[in-house]
């Protein structure tokens, strides 16, 4: 079975994705949030560090953007101290 | 010869004897009478022919030969007996003056018999030869008869028990000429006569006669030992049975005989003998004895043929009856020195399909029209019986001896509706149906199912049935093989957990505290028994296990709870078939991870995503997809038991199959499968290994 997609999923709109801890530890996201569809898009980015197995830390972003525009999307300290191996990643939804 | 020496002849001065004509035209004589009793007769009975009886039949399996007696003519009927003896002619005139001479080989007979002081009295003729070869002398009491072959005997008048009989009931042309005295021992007396005539007497039979050149006779004293052994007849000879039989009575011993069979006789009152009365006798199916009773078989035991079958006794099985069919079989197996032994009943048939059975010391035989006669034994005859047999069980008859030598020293036997199958692990167990279908098609024992280890368990239409190596599951619609796994011991008690009889049971274990890759095996539940839907391996938390009891805590200590949960809901992002209450996530979709809160381990809806809580959307969608699809664990949350604080949350099964912050995850075909065929109350039973199996 083929698996689903469901529409709110925007994964797209995402790009120039930026994620990584600086050296104290602490995590920061960035990326270039795009509405490439003709009417205006509420969008939620949600970011989240941590190992395969549990969160270390988390952000949610929502933005608004008007059809075709175009924005720069940031999000400070999403953890502090995460697991070595911890990986960070983004959920854009609308 | 008849001798006619002066010198030894004795002479008597008597009165002349006018032409007294005795019967047979002889002339009479006259000698000294003695007394002499019939028990103090001092010749002995000419030795009867003497069969050895009881022979014992050292090999059992051969049927004993029949009577070698040509057949005998039938018997002679009896003579009337007369209670008074006719007396002997007397001479119609006797010349004082007339000597009357009693000498040769009568003369010293009678001299024997003490003379004219005896009971014969004194001659009344004198001693008359036909052709020189029969001679005759009348006396008072009887007469004195000489042939070459058989020298001088008497027949007295009144004295003893037989002969007065002759000399009432027909003499010599009834009874031919005396070849013997009268001999009297055991209780009776007899004397024999030319015509093959016995006399006898016994108190309980009075006077009877037996013919001893006939088949009854004649058997008497070739297998019987004579009276001495059978005892006197107790009644006449008898004919009019069936087949044109006849019969004798002798003491306990009764002598049959038939055209086709010969004379043989049964013991009246021993265990045989009431068998065959059982069975009919001569006129039930048995037919007519052809052997005599033949002792010496094993254990002490006896055997006595007739024309359709046997008897056969020991003192451990009494006497029952044997044939037919079931006796082909019993023979084919060694009679009573195979396995099954001797019959401890008779042949029982009436029943189901006209059949019959017969139970021995080791086994039953049974046998019908359409399956003919085959053993059951040991293991395999206490399932077959414990079924219900032909009787009332479902398998019918046998249809061919059970088959050994299987791997592992199994057996089979092959029935109507079934086999039955054993081994010394497994005992005996029945396989039918769709079943044996597919257990043949599997190839039988010699596929990893080995020996059916349980009968087949039908519950609403589903049947399953356990193996060594696996089960065998029947529905209308298939028959399926699954091996054995972890699922197994939900079966046989080896989960310390109970299964709830959930439709289906998840186990996952980990081989020690503190390890995070699992086994995992899911079960199905047909007929009341697990079978192995899949097993797989997957991880729990990176953790490991929290020992039984003990909260597995808060997310971020990646350890998994241990015990038996029930899944009741799933969620992913759309329904891949699932009989569960399934909801479907979107941008909103949390679990409650903030203990003290009121969404703690519950499903909400929120567009914040605050502290513990888990963002479900986050984890279905983001590359690893973990929640793509899922389904709760009823970890700290109803219906298992009601939510305790911060004692954990969010306890599932989900894809994205790496170490986990205390959920299951699997590979997604699994999880998806798991779904599919999930339904409401199904459990997981989770732990360290050694903490969920005995």
């Amino acid at each position: 079975m083929a698996a689903p997609s469901p529409d709110a999923l925007v994964t797209d709109a995402l790009k120039n994705v930026q994620c990584a801890a600086d050296a104290n530890g602490t995590w920061s996201f960035s990326g270039t949030l795009t509405n490439t569809g003709t009417a205006a898009v509420k969008y939620t980015i949600a970011i989240a560090v941590g190992t395969t197995s549990s969160v270390a830390g988390h952000s949610m972003i929502e933005k608004e953007l008007a059809a075709g525009a175009s924005t720069e999307v940031h999000a400070a300290e999403v953890a502090h101290a995460a697991p070595a191996g911890s990986t960070c990643e983004a959920v854009v939804s609308k | 010869m008849m001798a006619n020496s002066a010198t030894r002849a004795v002479r008597i001065l008597a009165m002349c004897v006018l032409a007294a004509v005795v019967a047979v035209g002889l002339a009479p004589t006259a000698a000294t009478a003695v007394n002499l009793s019939p028990a103090e007769s001092p010749t002995p009975f000419p030795t009867p022919s003497p069969t050895v009886y009881a022979t014992p039949a050292t090999v059992p399996t051969q049927e004993p030969t029949g009577p070698t007696t040509a057949p005998a003519p039938a018997p002679t009927q009896d003579v009337v007996p007369v209670s008074t003896p006719t007396p002997e002619p007397a001479p119609a005139q006797v010349h004082a003056q007339e000597e009357i001479i009693s000498d040769g080989v009568i003369g010293a007979k009678w001299q024997l018999l003490g003379g004219a002081a005896g009971p014969l009295g004194p001659a009344t003729s004198n001693v008359s030869c036909e052709q020189n070869l029969l001679c005759v002398q009348l006396f008072a009491g009887g007469r004195i008869y000489s042939a070459p072959s058989t020298g001088a005997n008497a027949v007295l008048l009144t004295v003893g028990k037989t002969g007065p009989q002759w000399h009432a009931s027909g003499q010599l042309s009834a009874f031919g000429y005396p070849v013997g005295d009268e001999q009297c021992a055991g209780n009776g007396c007899f004397q024999r006569f030319s015509s093959g005539l016995d006399i006898t007497w016994n108190p309980v039979g009075g006077l009877q006669t037996v013919w001893t050149k006939g088949g009854i006779g004649g058997a008497l004293f070739r297998f019987y030992g004579g009276y001495a052994q059978a005892g006197y007849p107790t009644a006449p000879e008898s004919c009019g049975l069936v087949s044109s039989g006849c019969e004798q009575k002798f003491g306990n011993l009764r002598i049959v005989w038939s055209p086709a069979s010969g004379a043989v006789g049964v013991w009246t009152p021993g265990a045989i003998g009431a068998a065959y009365a059982r069975s009919g006798a001569e006129s039930g199916w048995l037919g007519y004895p052809t052997s005599r009773e033949i002792c010496g078989l094993k254990a002490g035991g006896c055997y006595q043929m007739y024309q359709r079958g046997g008897i056969i006794w020991s003192p451990a099985s009494g006497a029952q009856t044997s044939g037919g069919g079931i006796r082909s079989a019993w023979a084919g197996s060694g009679f009573e020195n195979g396995r099954f032994g001797y019959p401890i009943t008779d042949v029982i048939c009436g029943q189901p399909a006209s059949g019959c059975l017969q139970q021995f010391q080791g086994g039953v035989i049974y046998w019908s029209p359409e399956t003919g006669a085959h053993g059951v034994i040991g293991g395999i005859r206490s399932l077959y019986d414990s079924l219900g047999g032909p009787a009332g069980g479902y398998l019918g008859y046998p249809l061919d001896s059970e088959v050994c030598g299987l791997s592992g020293g199994g057996c089979y036997q092959p029935f109507q509706a079934g086999l039955i199958f054993w081994s010394s692990v497994t005992g005996a167990q029945p396989v039918r149906g769709g079943m044996r279908a597919k257990y043949q098609q599997m190839g039988w024992h010699l596929s990893y199912l080995g020996y059916p280890a349980s009968p087949e368990k039908c519950i609403n239409g589903e049947c399953a049935q356990a193996f060594q190596g696996g089960y065998l599951t029947w529905t209308p619609a298939a028959s399926l093989d699954y091996r054995n796994s972890e699922c197994t011991r939900l079966n046989d008690g080896g989960v310390k957990y109970s299964s709830g009889n959930a439709s289906h049971v998840t186990l996952v274990y980990t081989a020690a505290y503190g390890q995070s890759y699992a086994g995992v095996a899911y079960c199905k539940r047909v007929a009341g028994m697990y079978v192995t839907e899949w097993t797989t391996n997957g991880f729990v938390g990176a953790s490991g296990f929290k020992p039984p009891g003990v909260p597995s805590g808060p997310t971020r200590y990646n350890y998994s709870p241990t015990g038996s949960f029930s899944v009741t809901e799933a969620f992913g992002l759309g329904n891949p078939g699932t009989a569960l209450p399934y909801r479907t996530l979107n941008p909103g979709s949390r679990w409650g991870g903030n203990p003290w809160t009121s969404t703690y381990n519950t499903y909400f809806e929120s567009s914040s995503w605050v502290g513990y809580d888990e963002n479900m959307w986050y984890f279905a969608t983001r590359r690893q997809h973990d929640y793509r699809q899922g389904a709760v664990i009823n970890y700290n949350r109803p219906p298992d038991s009601p939510i305790i604080q911060d004692a954990g949350f969010a306890i599932f099964l989900h894809e994205n199959k790496v170490p986990t912050a205390g959920c299951i995850s699997l590979d997604d075909w699994a999880v998806v499968d798991f779904l599919q065929k999930s339904t409401s109350g199904d459990r997981i039973i989770m732990g360290v290994a050694a903490d969920i199996f005995r």
